[in-house]
């Protein structure tokens, strides 16, 4: 857009207001003012702003570069004075006429400014926004590194007991075996004919030689559990078949105390989102109990089915020796065992519940129990 | 007929003459190393019928699973069967007992596993069916 060259004719009260809009309207030059009084406001404020001060009209009427006069004297003499003397190329506009665009241009000036104004507010903001979120960036990033940190520290801990665990193992594990083999091989006679008492002695040997591999077994495989070293990956799995399997293993001990084990499956198989191989250890631990304190010619029932809420539901019954009420809380506590089972069976090591309930913990298993003193005990796996 | 030699790597001592006192009755000839050092080179030495392999040694919770790999990739050894002793997984974590039912030719070249602790009569069974293959 061009500049426009203008004259504002009049610098009282109204010249002084158009000078005053005028000075913030872009594409505009105020080449003159003209009063006849030096003094009038308007004049003061055009010098201030280095315009052209002049007292006559003909001092600038002949200037073909005017484009524009604005009158506002409102005196009708001076606007026919200026329209007779101006150059045809220059526009005149009336008092009438300069208050209605002063007004106009007042106005529009006034948007702009609140553009302008809302606009700067507005970079300002997203200066300060920015750099909000570059400081909450860099505080992320710290966090983020500390994170890691701490995680790798905890994978480093978790490798070291990894480590420490099958130490462990070798160390309790090799020296017992030694032992056993040695006890295996005197029964076995390659040390000679033994002496009937001589040959118990060595039977109780052998007993405690294997409860205590079996405990060391059990005490790494609740360590594990514990640390969580497993890999556990869900599948879906026959809850019938992990229940046969299970079974199968303890056909042999079942047997051997004339014990019935029913089975009550659903034709289709039941399958449930978990891990197959955990499931059968922590069922195997419940069904061995059951057969442990069963007492000889009995039953063990298992029953399995999806409860009301979905979840699948293998309950495993027995009619041995139950569990004292004040106890069903501590069950699941290591090396607990109650008094009743001490004495019923000597050997065990109050291990096998506490891996099932850590198994359950990992599975988001919930095991019930339900037992009554000498009439047996109900575990409901819920999975 | 000459007796059938077995050779046990262990680094247990007692599980070695606990062994050797079972073979050499039964009628086998034993020979054994207590390290898993240089075990290619005394295996073609003693060229024994059935190997015996322990899984860890002190300066290598796994060295048995490299043992049996390694030869099994000796042309002249890999006919010779491996009994693979001990219950810990190659990770060397305990994850439960061996069952023959984990040989894998590729992942873990061995021909059977033995429980520790040995039962004198397993141990007989499986040097046994492991020569008459």
């Amino acid at each position: 857009m061009e500049t426009a060259n203008i004259a504002i004719v009049g610098a009282g009260k109204g010249g002084y207001e158009c000078l005053k809009v005028l000075l913030t309207t872009p594409n505009v030059l105020i080449k003159y003012v003209c009063d006849i009084d030096p003094n009038a406001k308007g004049v003061m404020l055009a010098k201030q702003h280095k315009i052209s001060y002049v007292a006559r009209l003909s001092e600038f009427i002949h200037d073909p570069e005017v484009d524009l006069i604005f009158e506002s004297t409102g005196r009708p003499e001076v606007f026919e004075e200026l329209s007779r003397a101006k150059l045809p190329t220059t526009s005149l506009v009336g008092s009438g006429g300069t208050r209605v665009i002063f007004s106009l241009l007042d106005s529009y000036n006034e948007v702009n400014r609140s553009l302008r104004s809302y606009k700067m507010n507005l970079e300002r903001r997203i200066i300060e926004r920015t750099e909000e979120l570059e400081k909450l960036n860099t505080e992320l990033s710290k966090e983020k590194a500390a994170t890691e940190r701490l995680y790798e520290q905890q994978r480093e801990i978790n490798e070291e007991k990894s480590r420490y665990l099958i130490h462990t193992t070798h160390q309790l594990k090799a020296p017992f075996a030694a032992i056993h083999n040695y006890v295996d091989i005197i029964l076995d006679g390659y040390a000679g004919p033994l002496a009937q008492e001589t040959r118990d002695l060595v039977l109780k040997i052998k007993t405690r030689c294997e409860l205590l591999s079996e405990t060391i077994l059990d005490m790494l495989e609740l360590a594990r559990l514990k640390a969580q070293d497993l890999e556990l990956v869900r599948e879906d799995v026959d809850l019938c078949a992990v229940v046969n399997d299970v079974v199968e293993r303890f056909a042999v001990s079942a047997a051997a105390k004339r014990l019935l084990v029913r089975v009550d499956a659903p034709k289709e198989p039941l399958i449930a989102r978990t891990v197959g191989k955990r499931l059968f250890e922590l069922l195997a631990v419940l069904l061995e109990n059951a057969v442990k304190y069963s007492p000889p010619d009995g039953s063990i029932e298992i029953a399995m089915k999806v409860a009301s809420d979905g979840k699948r539901v293998i309950s495993i019954m027995d009619h041995g020796i139950g569990i004292p009420e004040a106890n069903l809380g501590k069950i699941f506590r290591e090396f607990f065992r109650s008094n009743n089972a001490v004495r019923f069976e000597p050997n065990g090591n109050g291990l096998g519940l506490a891996i099932a309930g850590e198994i359950a913990n990992l599975l988001d298993i919930t095991i019930e129990v339900e037992s009554e003193l000498e009439k047996g005990t109900t575990f409901h796996v819920r999975i | 007929m000459a007796k059938k030699k077995i050779y046990i790597i262990d680094d247990d001592h007692d599980v070695i003459d606990a062994m050797t006192i079972v073979l050499e009755k039964n009628n086998y000839e034993v020979a054994a190393q207590y390290d898993d050092e240089n075990v290619v080179e005394n295996v073609k030495a003693q060229m024994p019928d059935v190997i015996i392999l322990d899984v860890m040694f002190p300066e290598d919770s796994s060295a048995g699973f490299n043992i049996a790999r390694q030869l099994k990739s000796h042309d002249d050894l890999q006919r010779i069967p491996i009994l693979m002793l001990s219950a810990i997984n190659e990770r060397g974590i305990y994850v439960g007992r061996f069952s023959n039912k984990d040989l894998d030719e590729s992942f873990l070249p061995v021909n059977l596993f033995l429980e520790k602790p040995l039962k004198p009569a397993a141990l007989l069974e499986k040097v046994a069916s492991l020569i008459g293959k």
